[in-house]
């Protein structure tokens, strides 16, 4: 029992560690699906998009990132931290 | 006194200090508190707030945290003999780093994964968010000036090192075509990727690449540039996983040399108060220790990870005390091993006289002293050759001086953007040629790595450079214990007990302080001017910023 501890502690620092590299790809991934979304559902915000009626089809499958961006937009003020985090020292 | 009796005895104060200290000041201050939810599940959205096992956030925390500084520092930092450096590490560790990245993950927690630097505009005045955003620009810069002068140094120190660098860089490049590109199997990658970089390891000791200095200037310049500014799946992304095995191995091998070998440390454990550390001039243990001894110690940067990514990723709060403070004791560990590993090696390699170190003329010793009594520990207890070991030991270095740089001119090219952002209102000036011009990616990563490189021109002095750097991260470590202490005091209305963050925030405001005076007098005609003036801004900056933290703390508790 207590030898599977540890290997779940060494485990986990391991994965953490791979983790680390994976940092920036998801930040690109993240910021991709903000464009993503911007793009389907801007034109209610007068962003050259798809036109309001396709937007309004795909808006039940967007659940998920008009949550994120809700979260983004609140965040806005706060833009450098995510960046700034990603440093290595 | 041993290696084993040295290490022995940091793992009882590590130990020690977590148990009655740490723990102390999460229950008294802080309150954690495991049943209250944190930004991962308060805020989940599978993207940004998803929380980890522990050792999981663990292992990025430290991953982010442990790179080349807290190596680097103690070797220059040995000037003052291995004593002082030792226990200063030890201290800082305790009292003030370990303490601010804990108050700076909690605080971060508290306000929902916010930025220290955000909280820092929240709990004392909007513009001090500003300032913040400008000290870590220039910090950046430095970062690029210091690092560069040590992989530089490295390289021609030990021309291996080079052609091992430059195999590993395309390794790298391989081994994420295969992966990405190809879509090959992730576990046969990693042999692959580990079977080569052995490889480059033992073909780079054949053909040493010998350049000079500014030629490897240039050859740097251009690959922070295009590091920076390429897609992340092209080259930092599989570095980085390679990396993560290159730290374990470094980690696991120098460990259990360094306890088992038992050798005497002939390192001279004092020399002098004014040893000349910095650039060469005698340097005043109090207050400049702080500008070498940066990340192994204590440093700001943490706070800026920890509240950046860790504390969106932390699954109950009662986890907090074991990423943010035991990392930080780890990170010291690492330190305390480089100081181990020279005071048993130190002298043969260098080839000096301990009468000589800390001594008129001296200079700080290069990475590859540190580099050789490592393998020379790891051949005494597992009998890896010591060409092997030397080359592996300065790829690990290098491979996390390459990764600051290039993830530094990533991160400053952004920061430019911020501050232009936030500095220029007027949205016709936004839209403007030269606006667009300047804060373009390709401009602004040539921005920071030309200045940066353009500082790094120190001759054969990289300490002056490097301790330029440690002053400019160990202020925004006072900038970020001066938030948390604001928090502690006017927002968690801790009385009295706030005074663990009061006391190391003021004391490293001053000794920083002193230390940018110091520094500014004493390296005129060392380091290039514009090094000085970027120093001078820093100072006029952080009198500033302690202006503010008088006037919130004067301020109290907001009523409710």
């Amino acid at each position: 029992m207590r030898l599977q501890s540890v290997w779940d502690l060494l485990k986990g620092f391991g994965s953490g560690l791979r983790y680390q590299s994976t940092e920036y790809v998801e930040y690109e991934l993240r910021e991709i699906e903000n464009i993503f979304s911007l793009l389907l559902v801007g034109s209610f915000i007068g962003i050259p998009s798809p036109p309001s009626n396709i937007s309004i089809r795909v808006l039940p499958y967007l659940a998920r990132e008009m949550y994120v961006m809700g979260r983004k937009a609140r965040d806005m003020d706060d833009i450098s931290g995510e960046v700034f985090g990603l440093f290595i020292d | 006194m041993t290696t084993t009796v040295v290490i022995i005895i940091a793992l009882a104060i590590y130990v020690a200090v977590y148990l009655l200290y740490g723990r102390r000041v999460a229950r008294d201050i802080v309150k954690i508190d495991p049943k209250r939810q944190t930004p991962a599940h308060k805020l989940y959205d599978g993207v940004d707030y998803v929380p980890g096992k522990w050792p999981v956030v663990f292992g990025h925390h430290f991953a982010s945290i442990a790179g080349a500084a807290p190596i680097v520092g103690p070797i220059v930092a040995l000037a003052w003999g291995w004593v002082p450096c030792i226990l200063w590490i030890w201290f800082g560790n305790a009292f003030i780093g370990a303490i601010h990245d804990f108050m700076a993950l909690t605080s971060s927690v508290r306000y929902d994964g916010k930025s220290i630097q955000w909280i820092s505009g929240e709990v004392m005045r909007p513009r001090v968010s500003f300032i913040f955003s400008i000290f870590v620009y220039l910090t950046m810069i430095l970062v690029v000036a210091a690092f560069a002068n040590v992989v530089a140094g490295l390289f021609i120190g030990t021309p291996s090192v080079a052609t091992a660098s430059l195999l590993f860089i395309a390794v790298a490049v391989l081994i994420g075509y295969l992966l990405y590109w190809k879509k090959l199997n992730l576990v046969a990658m990693t042999v692959l990727g580990l079977v080569l970089l052995g490889a480059a390891i033992a073909l780079s000791g054949v053909i040493p690449l010998a350049l000079s200095k500014t030629t490897w200037m240039v050859i740097l310049g251009v690959y922070i540039i295009v590091a920076a500014s390429l897609p992340v799946t092209i080259l930092l992304q599989p570095r980085d996983y390679l990396n993560a095995y290159l730290l374990i191995a470094f980690l696991v091998v120098g460990g259990a040399a360094f306890l088992f070998l038992n050798g005497p440390m002939t390192w001279p454990a004092f020399t002098s108060f004014n040893a000349p550390a910095i650039g060469g001039q005698p340097s005043p243990f109090w207050p400049t220790v702080p500008l070498v001894i940066a990340c192994g110690a204590l440093s700001g940067f943490h706070a800026i990870v920890g509240s950046g990514t860790t504390s969106k990723m932390l699954d109950t709060e009662s986890h907090a005390l074991r990423i943010g403070y035991g990392a930080m004791l780890t990170e010291g560990f690492v330190s305390t091993l480089v100081v181990a590993a020279l005071g048993v090696f130190g002298l043969t390699v260098a080839g000096v006289a301990a009468a000589d170190v800390g001594a008129a003329g001296w200079k700080a010793l290069g990475i590859g002293v540190f580099s050789e009594s490592y393998a020379m520990g790891a051949n005494a207890v597992f009998g890896m050759s010591v060409a092997f070991g030397t080359t592996f030991a300065s790829l690990v270095v290098c491979a996390f001086a390459l990764t600051t740089l290039d993830t530094t001119n990533r991160i400053a090219r952004f920061a430019w953007g911020d501050i232009f952002t936030r500095g220029v209102t007027s949205e016709k000036t936004r839209q403007s040629g030269a606006f667009k011009f300047f804060t373009s990616k390709w401009v602004a990563a040539t921005i920071a790595a030309a200045l940066g490189l353009y500082l790094a021109n120190t001759g054969e002095l990289y300490s002056a450079m490097w301790a330029a750097f440690g002053g400019a991260n160990q202020m925004l470590a006072a900038i970020a214990l001066m938030t948390s202490c604001i928090w502690a005091t006017n927002v968690l209305r801790g009385g009295k007990r706030c005074l663990v963050t009061l006391i190391p925030a003021l004391f490293l405001w001053v000794t920083v302080a002193a230390a940018y005076i110091w520094y500014i007098i004493t390296m005129a005609g060392i380091v290039n001017s514009l090094t000085l003036v970027i120093m001078g801004i820093m100072l006029v900056l952080s009198f500033f910023l302690l202006y503010e933290f008088i006037v919130a703390l004067k301020k109290g508790p907001k009523k409710a």
